[in-house]
């Protein structure tokens, strides 16, 4: 498959060219063969005072066979990429068709009281639903992940302005350089472990 | 015979104005005696090939018994909006914007169906829906008035500060517009 793809690259396939001028011959580069013009049978390009808009004017060989180059390339290229389409599209069809068919989707209805939906229960096709129920995060949990987020950063937010300021004040009155560190009482705590060394 | 006075009578369905509508309606499979044998072919062949078993298919497959679940509209509740918070509070702004969105959506489709009313007025009454759609028109020129002033030029970045920030602009032209003209 890519050994054919290579040889229509090396052919230049698929050269979809337009000229406003007309004419497939002066749309493409390369020759293509009379029945694969589309009605336009004469090269316009050799008949100036029939066709005035061509865009020059050069003698016209009186051919009706014309070496072109072939389009096998092509055909199978695109055999390749219906192929590859078709087998994985044909089978998902064939299950959407399934689901939709013998499962259905859901029936909008009001919520019953006191009672909170799962998250898979506020959409309606059943694939969507599943999708929902095993692969993702519910939209209340994503919400507050966010809020708590944005809390810490502000509060981180608010100390580093904290700290500017300090540092500011401390630097502009110059009464002293001590930071407070928290630190339990010497009443409080139990020196009886380190009081006797023959424990 | 016509000699004796039969000339078939008022002709039945074809030329009837009374019943112009009804003399164009081909249903295939429905009721074809008004029309000509050509006609009749031509929508029994349609009907045959293509409508019975179209239909058929389309039966069979809603009598498939469906497993019946429900699913529900989801219900947000109202938070404070961008006017009631303080300017250092960034959650509830964050909540104030969400809610200014779910808002817009909200107004982008009641400005959608108030403009479908409209239209489909203006299509039933045809020439005269200048009279007759009067109140359609009202409804939705006032619905999208509404909807400039709020969300008019904010543009693809506008949230709940821009929008708050426009009000109270326009809030603030007004009152110069009605200071001026006391003046």
């Amino acid at each position: 498959m890519a050994a054919n793809f290579l040889r229509l690259l090396q052919r230049g396939g698929f050269q979809f060219h337009f000229s406003p001028k007309g004419g497939i011959q002066n749309s493409l580069q390369l020759r293509v063969s009379p029945k694969n013009c589309k009605g336009q049978k004469r090269n316009i390009t050799g008949n100036p005072e029939r066709y005035p808009g061509a865009d020059f004017n050069y003698p016209k060989p009186n051919k009706f066979f014309w070496a072109t180059p072939p389009r096998y390339h092509e055909k199978l290229f695109l055999r390749d990429v219906a192929k590859y389409y078709a087998l994985t599209g044909i089978p998902a069809l064939i299950i959407i068709m399934f689901i939709n068919t013998f499962i259905g989707p859901a029936e909008l209805s009001e919520i019953p009281e006191d009672y909170e939906p799962e998250e898979y229960e506020y959409h309606e096709h059943p694939i969507t639903r599943f999708i929902v129920r095993n692969m993702m995060t519910p939209y209340q949990e994503n919400y507050e992940k966010m809020c708590a987020k944005i809390a810490l950063e502000t509060e981180k937010m608010e100390w580093r302005q904290k700290q500017k300021m300090v540092n500011y004040l401390m630097q502009e009155r110059g009464d002293g350089l001590y930071y407070y560190i928290p630190m339990t009482p010497t009443e409080v705590i139990d020196y009886s472990p380190k009081s006797d060394p023959d424990q | 015979m016509a000699d004796q006075g039969d000339d078939g009578g008022p002709p039945q369905k074809k030329f009837d104005m009374a019943n112009w509508g009804e003399a164009y309606t081909y249903y295939p499979g429905g009721d074809n005696t008004h029309l000509n044998p050509v006609m009749k072919t031509i929508l029994a062949s349609y009907y045959y090939t293509v409508d019975m078993p179209v239909t058929a298919i389309h039966d069979w497959i809603k009598s498939q018994k469906k497993s019946s679940y429900p699913y529900y509209h989801r219900k947000f509740r109202r938070v404070p909006g961008i006017e009631e918070c303080d300017i250092t509070d960034q959650v509830c702004m964050y909540e104030a914007n969400e809610q200014f969105q779910r808002d817009h959506l909200i107004d982008q489709e009641v400005l959608r169906l108030a403009r479908q009313d409209w239209m489909r007025c203006c299509f039933q009454e045809g020439d005269s829906h200048y009279v007759n759609c009067r109140d359609f028109k009202s409804r939705l020129d006032s619905a999208q008035n509404g909807y400039d002033l709020k969300y008019g030029d904010l543009g693809v970045y506008g949230n709940a500060v821009k929008a708050f920030m426009k009000q109270k602009h326009r809030m603030i032209e007004e009152r110069r517009e009605a200071e001026k003209q006391q003046s």
